[in-house]
C-alpha cells in the first residue's frame, strides 16, 4: 500500500515550499541542500512503507495523548529519523490522515528556526499544561 | 519466559523494620508493591529519559494538529518532481 503525503499547515508547507522553490532555482546553501535532499528521501520512504527499517519509525505516546485530546480522536503520532547511524538527525513527526492513505507531516526535529534566539529551548512534554479547549 | 529460582531463603525485619535484599540482583531501581496480606512484590524498572521537543517545533505541531482537526492540510507531495534525487546514492 502507497501513501500520499502531505505537509501540515502552515509552519511545515511554507517550509517545504521555501525549499523546494530555492532548489529550482539553484539557490539552497549547503546545509539546506543536505536537508532538502533527506527530506525529500524520508518522506518519499513515508510513502512507500512507514514502517520501513531505514526511517526507525516509533510512536512517541505523550504527543498521541496530547493531540488526540487536542482533535477529539485517537490520532498515533509518529517519528521517524531522517538520516540512519547519526545521533544527532533530524527527526519527522507525522500522523495518518486526514483521509484514508494520507500521511501528514506536522513538525520538524531541529526546528528550521532553532538557530534564533530561544529556538534551542526544551520542553517536557509532562511540564507542560495540558490543552485547553 | 520462563524464570529460575536462584536464592532462596527467610528474612526479618530488623530494627528500622528494613529487609535487606542479598547479594548484587541485577537492577538498581525497583516498583514496589505491598498487599494486605503482607507480599511484597518488587519487579525491575528502568528510567529513561523522559521526553524532549523544542518549543518552536511543539509550536509547529500545535497550529499543524488545528488545521488537521479541520481537514486542512498541503496538496500531497509530487515524487516525480525532483526525482534525480531520489536516484542518487546516499
Amino acid at each position: 500500500m502507497t501513501f500520499t503525503v502531505k505537509m501540515g499547515v502552515p509552519e511545515i508547507k511554507s517550509f517545504w515550499q521555501n525549499l523546494r522553490l530555492k532548489y529550482k532555482n539553484n539557490s539552497l546553501s549547503k546545509n539546506e541542500l543536505n536537508l532538502f535532499k533527506k527530506f525529500y528521501k524520508a518522506t518519499h520512504l513515508l510513502s512507500i512503507n512507514p514502517k520501513h527499517n531505514s526511517l526507525n519509525s516509533h510512536e512517541i505516546n505523550v504527543l498521541t495523548i496530547r493531540f488526540s485530546k487536542k482533535i477529539g480522536y485517537k490520532c498515533r503520532v509518529w517519528q521517524s529519523y531522517l538520516e540512519n547511524n547519526t545521533p544527532s538527525a533530524g527527526r519527522l513527526y507525522w500522523c495518518y490522515g486526514p483521509k484514508k492513505n494520507d500521511i501528514t507531516v506536522i513538525g520538524l526535529e531541529p526546528h528550521p528556526e532553532n538557530k534564533k534566539k530561544d529556538g534551542y529551548n526544551k520542553v517536557n512534554l509532562s511540564d507542560i499544561p495540558p490543552i485547553t479547549d | 519466559m520462563k524464570t529460575k529460582l536462584l536464592k532462596e531463603y527467610n528474612v526479618e525485619l530488623d530494627k528500622k523494620k528494613r529487609i535487606t535484599i542479598r547479594g548484587n540482583i541485577g537492577f538498581k531501581n525497583y516498583h514496589v508493591c505491598i498487599f494486605s496480606d503482607g507480599k511484597v512484590v518488587m519487579e525491575p524498572r528502568v528510567l529513561v529519559k523522559p521526553f524532549e521537543i523544542s518549543e518552536a517545533t511543539l509550536r509547529m505541531m500545535d497550529s499543524a494538529m488545528e488545521n488537521f482537526a479541520k481537514g486542512i492540510v498541503s496538496e500531497p507531495i509530487d515524487f516525480s518532481e525532483f526525482s534525480e534525487i531520489l536516484e542518487e546514492t546516499p
